[in-house]
């Protein structure tokens, strides 16, 4: 009796995975989960919104794993007999480019991987020029700082934060050459990635030796920069360059918190985002219009990496490989909506437009870290 | 180094040496009365959550119902959420090595494998995510003057401390606590109930360690986040060795490993000497210590031993 109804359910599943959809595909998520804010989220979204809108009948699975349970997660779904497996985050890579020899009839993205000589035919290896992203919002911090004196708060301490570091260091200096980077990391173990206390410290001296933007690519620490720069909002100082950023901070209206706690001669913090949108995150009061502590984001777009992806199955044109994400490709880029338009004058937008041409055509060639070692 | 600079520098080292305080004057209570606390770094965590998860979910239904509503008493009720949690695990933890004798560090071990499961759950039931809970609006005030404003858990920690010490030394509770800690026999004979004393050492042990993670997630910022705690039970229980088990040995280890994190600060990112050498620095005073180098740190003698009656 039981295995009777072993054999109809497995009928029913091999119908339905078999015939009832044109493609099942899966995810498998990083540690984090899948509203994680960020990486997990964004590489979600834009999967999810490629699937819908294609004119075809998707299964989608689903997998939230560690990274103990990675493989399983990957072996169920390729098992299940899903076309293509979206996975986020550099500790699936290793495991992709094993499971992915196992089972060839399934396509495999993944993302934030870097090239190899031997990748199989249905793995496509997506990696993000984060150092010309950066190169870009550290440019904005060049023109906009003030007191001349900008921050860098990496996570852990690993070569991938460093072509963040230099890339921002670059783009800085290219704007200002008299201006100083002071950069900080917050570990040198992966609890560096979890430990926002620190994150704030290390923000706190950073404006003590002048610092009124500071860029974080510390993960969860950067909340703790973030925070930071929302509680304190403010710097009082003497010595300021004239920047676009200063008369747009006069006019723009402040929260009531911002004018009780600073007074007239002060001048507000801001921070630069990482990997999604994070401007929201500088809004205090809930009111979009008031003044915003978050000047930009570097964007990396996973969710264009995995859109791509879902559509190349979709056609039929699906091909593995490494594909580095970078300007050209819209893979990274600098934040500019709500939160911060009115921060940043259009003269400056389209300066900043103007540079990001120049890295695409290769007028300015920004430092790979990588490429240095 | 500017003033700005010093001045930033010594509040964060007193920052940073609050959650350490915290936690390693309740590892004090606890080993003292001859138990193990592996834990701490798991009741941190468990307690930041508990205070973060608290004050979020407390100001949401209130904001829901009364959206102009002062909350301002919230994150206090987040903090006391954080301390009675923090007892409820260290609760569980003298069950386990206590009435069931079990080996007090794969208790310890246990717990801290919890508290980075059991939250993940958590949040995943509330938030939807597995790594933060939604931040707080309303925060514990800063007390203070000029640029020396601390949360006032900061200033609890330090005035906890001749608080321990008298408790522990001068007081008839701090006598036993210590008498079962050293010889549980000969106090059992003088008619102390070993056992009571050791609940009541482990269970202090889990309200200070709870305080420390609701300093961690409430008192220093607005929000849980995974795993937060980022190893400071362990670099409280290093203190409480390299402080010889004693309050104000505990005061001086903790602010020597608050101030070598402000040190790293300030050498900013290992342009002058490598971030991993000065990290490394206390932990290994730690060690001469405990070999005898710098002085002799002697262990309650009963520490880590089920009492057997």
């Amino acid at each position: 009796m039981n295995k009777k109804l072993l054999v109809v359910a497995l009928a029913f599943a091999g119908l339905s995975l078999g015939l009832a959809q044109d493609f099942v595909m899966g995810i498998n998520f990083d540690a984090g989960g899948k509203f994680d804010k960020s990486f997990n989220q964004g590489t979600w979204e834009g999967f999810s919104s490629a699937i819908d809108n294609l004119d075809s009948d998707i299964e989608i699975l689903e997998f939230e794993g560690s990274p103990d349970t990675f493989a399983q997660g990957l072996r169920q779904m390729s098992s299940d007999g899903a076309d293509l497996i979206v996975a986020p985050g550099f500790a699936q890579v290793d495991i992709i480019h094993n499971i992915s020899a196992e089972f060839p009839d399934t396509n495999y993205l993944s993302i934030d991987a870097w090239p190899i000589d031997d990748i199989n035919p249905n793995e496509l290896r997506v990696g993000f020029a984060e150092h010309e992203g950066s190169y870009l919002v550290g440019y904005l911090a060049g023109l906009m700082s003030q007191t001349g004196v900008v921050g860098f708060i990496g996570g852990m301490d690993i070569p991938l934060i460093h072509k963040f570091n230099l890339g921002y260091e670059e783009g800085v200096m290219a704007a200002c050459s008299e201006c100083t980077v002071i950069s900080n990391y917050v570990g040198t173990t992966p609890s560096a990635w979890n430990d926002p206390a620190r994150g704030k410290e290390l923000a706190a001296a950073q404006q003590a030796q002048g610092a009124d933007i500071i860029y974080a690519a510390a993960g969860s620490s950067g909340l703790g920069v973030i925070d930071f720069v929302t509680q304190t909002m403010c710097y009082q100082s003497d010595n300021l360059r004239t920047t676009p950023l200063s008369s747009t901070v006069k006019v723009l209206p402040k929260s009531a918190e911002y004018n009780a706690k600073c007074d007239a001669g002060s001048q507000p913090l801001f921070f630069i985002g990482v990997d999604s949108n994070q401007n929201y995150l500088g809004d205090t009061d809930d009111r979009v219009s008031t003044l915003n502590h978050g000047l930009t984001s570097m964007l990396k777009r996973v969710d264009i990496a995995a859109a791509n992806a879902v559509q190349a199955v979709a056609d039929g044109t699906f091909e593995g490989g490494y594909q580095a994400l970078g300007l050209a490709e819209n893979g990274v880029g600098w934040a500019l909506g709500d939160y911060n338009d009115p921060l940043i004058p259009s003269s400056v937008v389209s300066k900043m437009a103007a540079i990001r041409n120049d890295i695409i055509s290769g007028a300015i060639v920004v430092t790979n870290y990588f490429d240095l070692q | 180094m500017d003033l700005a600079l010093f001045i930033t520098l010594f509040g964060s080292a007193l920052r940073a040496t609050t959650p350490l305080l915290f936690a390693a004057l309740g590892g004090l209570f606890s080993e003292r009365s001859g138990v193990v606390n592996i834990a701490l770094e798991g009741i941190i965590l468990f307690g930041a959550l508990a205070a973060a998860v608290t004050s979020e979910r407390l100001e949401f239904f209130i904001l829901a119902t009364n959206p102009d509503a002062n909350l301002a008493w919230v994150p206090w009720v987040g903090v006391l959420a954080g301390l009675l949690v923090g007892g409820l695990i260290g609760l569980i933890h003298a069950i386990i090595s206590i009435r069931y004798k079990a080996d007090q560090i794969i208790s310890g071990t246990a717990i801290n494998l919890m508290a980075v499961g059991i939250p993940a759950l958590i949040l995943t039931g509330i938030y939807a995510n597995k790594s933060s809970s939604a931040p707080t609006q309303f925060r514990l005030p800063l007390w203070g003057f000029g640029d020396f404003k601390f949360s006032p858990l900061v200033y609890l920690a330090f005035i906890l401390v001749p608080v321990v010490w008298y408790v522990v030394f001068r007081t008839p509770f701090g006598l036993r606590l210590r008498s079962v800690g050293e010889h549980p026999e000969a106090a059992d004979s003088v008619g102390i109930d070993v056992r009571r004393m050791r609940y009541y050492g482990v269970v202090l042990s889990g309200f200070l360690a709870g305080l420390a993670g609701a300093y961690l997630s409430v008192g220093n910022l607005n929000q849980f986040i995974s795993n937060m705690s980022g190893g400071r039970g362990f670099i409280a229980l290093a203190a409480l060795i390299f402080g010889k088990w004693h309050p104000l040995g505990v005061l001086g280890a903790t602010l020597l490993f608050g101030a070598f994190q402000a040190i790293e600060t300030w050498l900013g990112g290992g342009k002058l000497l490598p971030q991993t050498i000065v990290q490394a620095i206390p932990f290994i005073l730690t060690m001469l210590v405990l070999a005898g180098f710098i002085g002799k740190s002697r262990p309650p003698k009963a520490i880590a031993k089920p009492f057997e009656k």
